[in-house]
């Protein structure tokens, strides 16, 4: 409740209702800073420092976001730090705002156009007749096989776990089975078999952690470690703007921002099983974790928009962005 | 017979003795009594001979006999053990023949041979060698009598002009893996510091001194060197100020006084001027103590700032602008950069964590008490080791801010491991690598814990970041002191049982009885005080070792948390920095 109040003092309901729109197309970093951008040109703010606290405030809101917490506030951070920039560089604020709206507009453009980067960065991993395993839905990933598909004219084959609860991974098998790339859809239990004929491993990310780890959909990490185990190049394909300062050390370190998830469990395939039995008891409770922390020592490669990068890389260049 | 002073002292005309005798007076005076106590166990356990110590008078005759010995030369009075022939010495004599039947071309590689040397021919390298092989073969015979080698008998190494001049005598035994490193260190050398009897071979590039009672400068550098330096090189030595940043902040102290000092002589500008003054004065405490990597970095970083001084600046005002800079960087890199350290390092503490710790860094000190005071429940495992006990100061301290501490030795290591969720360590240096130099241990504690799957937190400033590489810690390291390792300090009935694995109450009390027992230094024991005479035996007191970039997680400095893969990144970044500030 108390953040539901402070949502009221920060944003208003149609600037939210207009951010769970842009969410539900664009990844959270990018839906972030489009609200904050648009807060901007409605703000009655007079100095910088008015205006930062204002954002400040509104990304603190944004942040409380369940799903893509992580990512939201790597790109409000990254918005912020801009501001700041754009602050020291500019005395007159008039000037500066303009600055900062002109930057905005490069940054709202900016997630389709590492997207394509990242495609054209990647697709040469993919060989022909290769076998791409990956999980979750992710749209870098996405982007990168319809391009290596499309534009390179590679002929592969895709592994695709169901992504168990969300079952997005059924929506991916459609989607590259409509752009002619033959899939298979296998449990999610099946990683360790599917991955004996898989070449590759290509997952995408929700955050790009400090030391090159990276926070994605659950699932990934026990994939990194199998593929790990079996010497299979592992690659995480994310954009710049999920990079987050924001340093795991265990699964744990980002309980915080991962849902729990409602005690029921998707309808079993055998048949409905009655509701009693599946009832919460002080001595059986249900957990539903969204999200792990993959380690960097089980990462190959991150294609992003700066490049290929190893995930030490990774650090360097959030250095060269925070400093 | 053979403490006849066969080598002639060098200097010994025109060394006048100044006498830092009243400074040391000042100093600590635990130490000194801990200090008194050592040299009387080194000199009482292997009397060169009964009259070289007068009977009855032992510390303060030693004292003096350390001070005047060199200048009254060969006068009667005199303490032999100060000028003792470097071929008596047994052990050399073993090393040395071991050494020479392997390597034909020993003898050319004699640091302390005269320049003169070079122009031999193979055939009077030869005979040369052969000649030194009769001596040792002669002093093997002479020694094997049993007579121990005195302590501080002196080096062969200031011998350069007495070698060349002993075309009758034996010349000096040259010294086993002396490698030219060394023989250039030796000719920097401003003190005249005794070189430790029995280095271990692997380690013998490493300048390594005997624990002395008093250091005495020769008098052409006597001057040179500022009164506040004097007594804070014998700090150093005394082992008085220790710890990476107490010593760097006291030695960019006495910086401070040297500059206000000064007076930049007619003709001469002070940026030009006061760099060659100060370097003896780091000559001088390097020779005291090898300086560490941050102390390294802080020397750099002043030179730098001084050769930035505009020349035509005022003299007073350019001192004062000086002294300004150093306090903002004893401020901004050392005291601001551990709070930072300190906060962000508690952000990682997380409720019912057990933090494994090794050594008593001051950072992680910080980090335990701040995340404390946010109201953290954790558990501290606090690892120690020999020699120096230094996590009994770090848990004492932790007691008593009401932490919940465990303390326990090296060897419960792997078992303190299996409960522990994280390491958190300091660091003397981060290295461009990402290895990680530290108190000598840290690297089996890190090892441990990525058996384990235990992340390693480091925590360390930036002053302390070093462009250099290390792969092992053999090639750059510090030796201690190997009589720390001879004495034994008595594990009572209390701390015995407290000492092992003790919680807060009982390792307060256990604490208190060493604490007695250790300040009291009446019940220390020495098991090994005859190990010199030991001919197959060697000590080797190893300050740092080196924990390579894998075994590190993260390191934790003023400008955030990193992988131990970005710290080259911060240098250049904060290189940069520096650059386009000023």
């Amino acid at each position: 409740m108390a953040s539901e109040k402070l949502k009221n003092e920060q944003l208003s309901a149609e600037q939210l209702r207009a951010f769970h729109a842009h969410l539900r197309d664009e990844p959270g970093a990018i839906a972030a800073i489009k609200v904050l951008i648009d807060l901007i040109q409605s703000s009655a703010a007079t100095t910088i420092m008015g205006l930062q606290i204002e954002l400040q405030a509104a990304a603190d809101v944004l942040k409380l976001h369940e799903a893509e917490g992580i990512s939201i506030a790597s790109g409000c951070e990254l918005f912020m730090r801009f501001v700041t920039r754009t602050a020291l560089d500019f005395s007159e604020y008039e000037a500066c705002r303009h600055k900062i709206l002109e930057r905005g507009e490069f940054f709202k453009e900016h997630s389709t156009r590492a997207r394509t980067k990242i495609a054209e960065l990647g697709a040469p991993f993919i060989r022909d007749g290769a076998t791409v395993l990956t999980t979750g839905f992710s749209r870098v990933v996405v982007a990168l096989l319809l391009h290596a598909a499309q534009a390179l004219k590679k002929r592969f084959t895709v592994l695709l776990t169901e992504s168990h609860a969300s079952g997005l991974g059924y929506t991916l098998a459609r989607t590259l089975a409509a752009a002619g790339i033959p899939v298979t859809v296998i449990d999610d239990a099946a990683v360790a078999v599917g991955l004996e004929r898989a070449d590759l491993v290509l997952c995408g990310a929700e955050a790009v952690v400090e030391n090159g780890g990276v926070i994605s959909k659950v699932g990934t990490c026990q994939l990194a470690i199998i593929a790990h185990a079996y010497r299979k190049p592992f690659y995480i394909a994310a954009e710049s703007f999920k990079f987050a300062r924001h340093y795991p050390l265990h699964q744990r370190d980002i309980l915080g921002s991962t849902p729990r998830g409602v005690p029921q469990l998707a309808p079993p395939v055998g048949g409905e099983p009655d509701a009693a039995s599946r009832a919460p008891t002080p001595l059986l409770t249900y957990e539903r974790l969204t999200r792990d922390y993959t380690a960097p020592k089980y990462i190959n490669l991150l294609f992003t928009d700066l490049g290929v990068l190893t995930p030490s890389a990774v650090s360097d260049e959030l250095i060269k962005l925070y400093y | 017979m053979e403490l006849s002073p066969v080598e002639t002292p060098v200097g010994s005309v025109d060394s006048a003795q100044v006498d830092f005798q009243k400074v040391e007076r000042d100093l600590d005076a635990q130490s000194r009594a801990s200090g008194e106590q050592r040299t009387f166990l080194k000199h009482a356990h292997s009397p060169p001979s009964p009259s070289a110590l007068p009977g009855g008078a032992c510390s303060p005759a030693l004292r003096g006999a350390g001070l005047g010995a060199r200048d009254e030369g060969s006068v009667g009075a005199v303490p032999a053990p100060m000028r003792l022939p470097v071929q008596a010495r047994p052990s050399d004599v073993i090393s040395g023949a071991a050494g020479s039947a392997g390597s034909a071309g020993a003898s050319a590689d004699a640091p302390d041979a005269p320049p003169a040397k070079k122009a031999l021919t193979k055939a009077e390298r030869r005979e040369l060698q052969e000649r030194q092989r009769a001596a040792k073969a002669a002093t093997a015979g002479a020694a094997s009598g049993g007579k121990p080698a005195p302590f501080g008998s002196k080096q062969a190494s200031t011998g350069a002009n007495a070698s060349a001049s002993s075309a009758s005598e034996p010349p000096p035994v040259p010294k086993q893996h002396d490698t030219t490193d060394a023989a250039k260190l030796r000719k920097q050398r401003l003190l005249e510091r005794t070189d430790v009897q029995k280095a271990v071979a692997l380690f013998a590039h490493l300048p390594q001194y005997e624990r002395e009672k008093s250091i005495s400068l020769p008098a052409q550098h006597a001057c040179q060197i500022h009164p506040v330096v004097a007594r804070l090189g014998l700090q150093y030595a005394e082992g008085v100020i220790q710890g990476a940043n107490a010593r760097c902040v006291a030695m960019l102290n006495a910086f401070k006084a040297v500059i206000r000092d000064y007076h930049t002589p007619p003709a001469k500008t002070l940026n030009r001027d006061l760099e060659s003054r100060l370097r003896p004065q780091i000559q001088y405490l390097v020779d005291c103590r090898p300086v560490g990597i941050n102390m390294g970095n802080s020397i750099t970083w002043l030179k730098a700032t001084i050769a930035k001084l505009p020349a035509h600046m005022p003299e007073a005002e350019a001192k004062e602008a000086l002294c300004a800079e150093i306090d903002s960087f004893i401020a901004e890199r050392i005291t601001l950069a551990s709070a930072a350290i300190s906060a962000l390092g508690a952000s990682k503490v997380a409720n019912g964590d057990v933090i494994v710790t090794y050594g008593c860094a001051h950072v992680v000190e910080e980090i335990l008490l701040s995340a404390h005071s946010r109201g953290v429940s954790f558990r501290v495992i606090v690892l120690d080791a020999r020699p120096h006990w230094e996590g009994r100061a770090l848990w004492r301290r932790l007691v008593a801010a009401h932490l919940h501490v465990s303390y326990a030795g090296m060897h419960a290591l792997s078992y303190a491991m299996r409960s522990a969720t994280k390491v958190l360590m300091g660091a003397h240096a981060c290295l461009s690598n990402g290895a990680v130099v530290s108190r000598a241990g840290s690297a089996i504690v890190a090892l441990c814990a990525s058996r384990e799957n235990v992340p390693v937190l480091i925590a360390c400033e930036t002053y302390k970041f070093a462009e250099r590489v290390m792969l092992d810690s053999i090639c750059a390291n510090e030796l201690g002191d190997p009589d720390d390792l001879v004495t034994v300090r008595p594990v009572r009935a209390a701390a015995q049982t407290g000492a092992a694995a003790a919680t807060s109450g009982a390792a307060l009390a256990a604490g208190g009885a060493l604490a007695e027992s250790v300040d009291g230094g009446a019940n220390v024991l020495a098991c090994l005080t005859d190990w010199r005479d030991v001919s197959t035996l060697r000590l080797l007191n190893l300050t740092y070792d080196v924990t390579p970039c894998e075994l590190v997680t993260m390191v934790i400095s003023e400008v955030g948390m990193t992988p131990p893969t970005s710290v080259p990144v911060i240098i250049r970044e904060y290189r940069q920095d520096t650059i386009s500030a000023r």
